[in-house]
């Protein structure tokens, strides 16, 4: 049995508040998540792939999947993939999963924590003319012909079983780190990454990158910073508790605290 | 002293940190062994780090352990179980690694790597702490195997392990000689005791263990017949590294944790970090670190030279031993009643502290070693 997993390398300080030392890209938190619930249910003779399309640093990214416990990993990496919307990045790791071949299931988070747009799964499905399966919490079985999972669907909770292949995506996005193995990781380092451009994909330039989209992102940043604001708490008599969030809404000085306007 | 902190070996110590932080900190398991953790933590790999892969290790350098194992002790609340790990890693299993025969390392370190079989030493008696060399506990050769028979007392992780390196006088007289024994759990005549009690580290079982006629194969000799006293140094200098390398990391915990603290507890109208005699405690605290770090990693790096540290271990061990106190102890000022609280764990931060001051020979010992070794190099 063979797994595609995509992953998408992300802005590190997207993910972590504090951390100097991490590298630059990390996996994004959803993709992070449906990995290690697929390397979960992970079988003796099933094959987990990673396939990542991104800048040169999404090596890292790929390697750190290796330590994670995948079997293979490859790097989508081509100046011409510079710039893909959703479309144009679908239609590159279809064509990318074409060869790979034998493919049984497509695993992807359900969105990216840059972009947001939770939509590559879809169009990956569409791309690919199979069943798309998405707020996954997470698998139950899987064999040769069906993959069994547990979603979320509006109010209610439901189990599915899906004829294979086809692609899920997942819902949650904790980031913990479950399955990380040191030795794997040490030999990751050296494990030579399958780098596969436009010609090895033999993609039509003008469907990817850039000109293949309709949309562009000229830039990601994290504007919210959090500021820390002075607290009270505010623990006394109820009526003189009113009196005080009255107060302070009216920007009053209460007594108690003064709250700058 | 030549070393460069290289970005992999930090990343790696971020990785124990990331785990740590998310696997580690189950307060349930503050006060018990938990075989859980102990899992997770032989998953990631990290209980072979400076063996070599043949045995499933990750072969890194001891300077990369140092680091390691100080980001263990930043992100692991639970001293006694990082205690256990240790006591498993630096006096058991690498006892074996470094002086086990061929078929000893065969028998035994992959499992240990693997986590399978937990480690512990045993040098400690009733009647010999600090004078350890006064031990009675003896071996007497019978043809194919040994006899040992005695009591050892205070052996950390004794009610967990599998293996014990037991050390027992082989050969009375004017010059009293020691060996080192692999001793499994299993052996006839091996005997463990209840767990206990202690004032801290209560995720690290402790017990008495007796050997009553307890019968060792001859191939379980560690090292050399008679020659246990140099591997007994050795697993001292390594134990005053390496279990006192996550001492500097809880520092550093500790210290962050009392800075955001004066820098939002108000009293007065002001923060209490404003007053000298705390802001004076953490810059102590700052001082004990960085001074503790530089020594951890010059030890460190005279290992990975191939060697002796045996002075600068003593020196380690004694100074952070006795600032990792004063750090638990001032933490408890700085947090005032607040810290005296179960609640706020800076009361238990300071239990835990308290035994380093004993554990691996005591301070007085070390400055005993200190002096002594400073006056023969004089003479
Ligand atoms: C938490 C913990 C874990 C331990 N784990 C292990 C273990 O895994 N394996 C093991 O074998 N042992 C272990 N020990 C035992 C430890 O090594 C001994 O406790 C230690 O060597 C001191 O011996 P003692 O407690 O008998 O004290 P004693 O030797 O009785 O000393 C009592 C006091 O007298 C002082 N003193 C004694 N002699 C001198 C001297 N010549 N000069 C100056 N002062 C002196 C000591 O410094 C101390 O203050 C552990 C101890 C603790 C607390």
């Amino acid at each position: 049995m063979r797994i595609v997993m995509c992953i998408k390398p992300v802005k590190k300080e997207l993910v972590y508040k504090e951390d100097d030392y991490r590298e630059n890209l990390v996996i994004n938190p959803y993709d992070l998540f449906a990995l290690q619930n697929i390397i979960d249910m992970k079988k003796e003779g099933t094959e987990v792939i990673c396939i990542s399309m991104g800048p040169e640093a999404a090596k890292d990214t790929l390697r750190r999947c290796i330590g994670l416990g995948v079997d293979e990993v490859i790097h989508l990496h081509d100046k011409h993939f510079a710039g893909s919307d959703t479309i144009a990045t679908s239609y590159v790791l279809k064509k990318a999963i074409e060869k790979i071949s034998d493919v049984d299931l497509i695993c992807c988070g359900q969105k990216t924590v840059d972009g947001e747009t939770g939509q590559v799964s879809y169009a990956l499905s569409e791309q690919l003319k199979m069943p798309c399966i998405a707020q996954v919490e997470n698998i139950t079985d899987l064999n040769m012909e069906n993959v069994s999972i547990e979603r979320e669907n509006g109010e209610c909770f439901e189990k599915l079983r899906v004829k294979l292949p086809a692609v899920i995506s997942y819902r949650n996005c904790t980031t913990i780190y479950k399955n990380m193995n040191l030795l794997r990781l040490k030999r990751a380092k050296n494990h030579k990454i399958v780098v596969w451009d436009t010609n090895d994909l033999q993609v039509d330039k003008s469907m990817c990158g850039l000109k293949g989209s309709k949309t562009v992102v000229q830039d990601v940043n994290k504007i919210n910073s959090i500021v820390k604001k002075e607290q009270t708490v505010l623990d006394g008599d109820i009526k003189d508790t009113a009196s005080i969030i009255k107060n302070i809404i009216l920007g009053k000085n209460n007594g108690v605290c003064t709250y700058e306007k | 002293m030549d070393f460069l902190i290289s970005k992999d070996q930090i990343m790696l110590k971020n990785e124990i940190i990331d785990f740590a932080k998310n696997h580690l900190n189950d307060s349930k398991y503050i006060e018990t062994f938990s075989m859980e953790m102990w899992k997770e933590i032989c998953n990631l790999g990290l209980l072979g780090v400076t063996i070599s892969e043949e045995y499933g290790g990750l072969g890194e350098s001891y300077l990369t352990a140092a680091l390691m194992f100080e980001g263990l002790g930043y992100a692991c609340k639970n001293n006694g179980f990082i205690f256990v790990v240790n006591n498993h890693i630096w006096v058991s299993q690498n006892l074996i690694y470094l002086y086990g025969s061929k078929e000893l390392k065969e028998k035994y370190l992959k499992k240990m790597v693997a986590g399978e079989k937990i480690g512990a030493i045993a040098i400690t008696e009733a009647e010999a702490g600090s004078d350890a060399m006064s031990m009675t506990t003896h071996a007497e050769d019978k043809g194919d195997y040994y006899v040992l028979n005695g009591t050892k007392m205070f052996i950390s992780n004794g009610p967990i392990a599998d293996i014990f390196i037991v050390f027992a006088v082989t050969s009375e007289g004017t010059f009293k000689r020691y060996t080192a024994f692999v001793v499994e759990k299993n052996f006839e005549g091996f005997q463990v005791c209840e767990d206990i009690k202690k004032m801290g580290l209560g995720a690290c079982p402790t017990s008495e263990i007796v050997l009553n006629n307890c019968i060792v194969p001859k191939e379980n000799v560690l090292g050399t017949f008679n020659m246990g006293a140099n591997i007994m140094t050795a697993a001292l200098e390594w134990e005053r590294c390496y279990e006192f390398a996550p001492h500097v990391g809880v520092m550093q915990r500790i210290m962050e944790r009392c800075l955001e603290h004066v820098n939002n507890r108000k009293q007065f109208n002001r923060l209490i970090g404003e007053n000298q005699s705390i802001s004076h405690k953490i810059a102590d605290m700052q001082v004990s670190i960085e001074l503790s770090r530089l020594m951890l990693y010059k030890i460190a790096w005279l290992k990975d030279q191939g060697k002796s540290a045996f002075m600068d271990a003593s020196i380690f061990k004694l100074y952070v031993s006795e600032n990792y106190i004063k750090t638990c102890r001032d933490a408890l000022q700085i947090f005032g009643a607040y810290g005296y609280t179960k609640d706020y764990e800076i009361e238990r931060e300071l239990r835990d502290a308290l035994a380093c001051s004993i554990y691996s020979g005591t301070n007085e010992m070390q400055k005993n070693t200190i002096y002594n070794m400073i006056r023969s190099r004089a003479l």
